[in-house]
């Protein structure tokens, strides 16, 4: 289990021992803290403490963390809210705002004279707004990037794709979606996942090609 | 060869994108991706773009289908256009030099056509290489399992017969049995033959069905290769004979409009007109005006109506045409840009 004594305090600390019970929440973190730097963060630790801060303030978020990355499960583990796949990119929506609130703090200090306070500017202007997004950090980047790229790589999937994702977003079964195509159910699964599989890759892209100094990464 | 391991990585994920997993399989998944970064990052991205896609239509151009009584409707009322139409359009006053085209390089000066299984590209020169090979092996609809390998089993059909990565094949016990006894989902597709994971029960030697959609999809790409190079006779007799085939097995007329269309084309390029535009109307009303196919009909309707001296009418189709592809990027920018042509010459 989680210590949440420690981490809701954001005071956790990578280098336990290996006999620490937090062993597999290493392991979590150190996958995160590989997100953080990718993302462009230049202090990966300090980002993925506070993206873990925020996730264990969501009671949803915080038993799906427990469920599906803790090393050992009680005997009668509480099944989690959250689908996986809504863990995923929900972490996703907390460390990427965590990330671009650190780049901004970074470019803020940049600019003021040093020892000077944001209240303290000289031109009464106020301080670049930080990218934190509030409470549903997952909803604000859906809203503000993911459905834009989303929507651009749409018409670039190969036309079956297409087409059984267009009948899905519209509430078709997949047994309708076979009948209306002439294929079988299994092949319009197949299809909506490797359609979706490769949006995927496409806003994985794009976000690349988006962050600071990450041209030459793969 | 496919690494079964990988095979059972994309099924997982396929699985995860469909929320499919159970709790149990999904810890599972969690935990791997821990020790994989490139694992970590797929679920991470296709959970964004799950979640994209799920917020609907809020997502652009991922556009709503029309129920199926507005379907019925805008069928009718397409019926009732193309009866009024035949006696609307007489063809009056032929403009000489025109003729119908696939060239979309033509510089604008000739109408050109659009159609799903044809291409349009720069004047073609036989392709010697697809060419043979088209004509050697013509698409199959039924194959046989060849061999069962840890977990997975080869079939003896492939690419040729329209078979690509992540179909799910029907098996059938080789004594005929009605029913499918298990599927094998490709994973790895070549020519003649593909691999992939077994589903249910799968025996050396077992029927493999193809669908009858994707069948007509490949006789419809040999369609394509034999137009392509330039034996637009031949790809005629072989469009004529995969549509017929199915309507044979009774496919819904949505999936028959892209063949109707290409056949049409071919028509009109031979100098059938009148046969062209009834294909076409057959076209109109079995396919919906978000169905990919909706955008090149129009426009060959126009090029018919060009060709008969009716700019006004061919100017409405072309703009029809170019509405419906608003908005579009990919593959279909090529018809946006033949849309484009076709409008600019009759706007002028």
């Amino acid at each position: 289990m989680i210590d949440r004594a420690s981490h809701e305090g954001g005071e956790h600390r990578a280098g336990h021992t290996s006999a620490d019970p937090q062993v597999h929440l290493r392991r979590f973190l150190a996958a995160l803290a590989s997100r953080a730097v990718w993302l462009g963060s230049r202090d990966a630790e300090s980002a993925v403490q506070e993206t873990l801060k925020r996730s264990l303030q969501h009671p949803a978020a915080r038993t799906a963390i427990e469920f599906y990355f803790s090393e050992d499960l009680p005997d009668e583990p509480t099944r989690p809210e959250w689908p996986l796949d809504q863990l995923f990119a929900w972490l996703h929506g907390v460390l990427y705002y965590v990330v671009r609130d650190e780049n901004g703090r970074a470019s803020r200090w940049r600019e003021m004279p040093m020892g000077m306070l944001e209240s303290d500017r000289l031109d009464g202007s106020r301080p670049i707004e930080p990218a934190d997004p509030g409470p549903d950090p997952l909803e604000q980047i859906l809203g503000r990037e993911i459905k834009g790229i989303v929507a651009e790589a749409f018409p670039k999937l190969a036309r079956d794709y297409r087409t059984v994702l267009t009948m899905r977003v519209n509430g078709m079964k997949y047994s309708e979606i076979a009948g209306r195509m002439g294929v079988s159910e299994n092949t319009v699964a197949t299809w909506v996942s490797r359609g979706i599989r490769e949006l995927g890759q496409h806003i994985r892209r794009r976000t690349m090609r988006a962050l600071p100094s990450r041209g030459s990464r793969k | 060869m496919t690494d079964p391991n990988q095979q059972d990585r994309a099924e997982r994920l396929d699985r995860y994108v469909r929320g499919e997993l159970t709790p149990a399989e999904a810890r599972e998944l969690a935990q791997e991706s821990l020790e994989d970064p490139g694992l970590f990052e797929e679920l991470t991205y296709s959970a964004l773009a799950n979640k994209a896609i799920a917020a609907g239509p809020a997502a652009g151009r991922i556009a709503k289908f029309p129920s199926r009584r507005t379907l019925i409707i805008t069928g009718s009322i397409a019926a009732m256009v193309a009866l009024a139409s035949v006696y609307a359009i007489r063809y009056p006053g032929r403009r000489p030099g025109l003729h119908a085209t696939l060239q979309a390089s033509s510089g604008g000066k000739q109408p050109i056509l659009l159609a799903d299984y044809l291409s349009n590209a720069p004047a073609a020169q036989p392709d010697a290489f697809r060419g043979a090979e088209t004509q050697s092996r013509p698409p199959r609809v039924s194959g046989t399992v060849v061999s069962i390998d840890n977990g997975a089993a080869t079939i003896d059909l492939g690419s040729a017969d329209g078979l690509s990565n992540g179909m799910a094949l029907d098996v059938y016990d080789e004594g005929g049995a009605p029913s499918p006894e298990g599927s094998v989902v490709l994973a790895a597709v070549f020519r003649d033959r593909a691999r992939g994971s077994i589903k249910g029960r799968v025996r050396l030697h077992d029927r493999v069905q193809i669908a009858p959609a994707i069948h007509l999809s490949a006789r419809m790409e040999a369609v394509r290769a034999l137009a392509d190079g330039g034996n637009v006779g031949a790809a005629r007799t072989a469009a004529e004979d995969a549509a017929r085939w199915a309507v044979s097995v009774h496919l819904p007329p949505h999936v028959l409009a892209p063949a109707w269309n290409t056949l049409a084309a071919l028509r009109i390029l031979q100098g059938d007109r009148t046969e062209g535009e009834a294909l076409l109307r057959q076209a109109l009303s079995a396919c919906s005006r978000t169905d990919p196919s909706y955008p090149g009909i129009v426009n060959n309707l126009g090029v018919l109506a060009e060709l008969a001296g009716d700019e006004r009418r061919a100017e409405e189709q072309y703009r029809n045409a170019r509405q419906a592809l608003a908005g579009q990027t990919g593959e279909l920018q090529t018809q946006q840009k033949v849309v484009e042509s076709n409008l600019a010459r009759v706007a002028r």
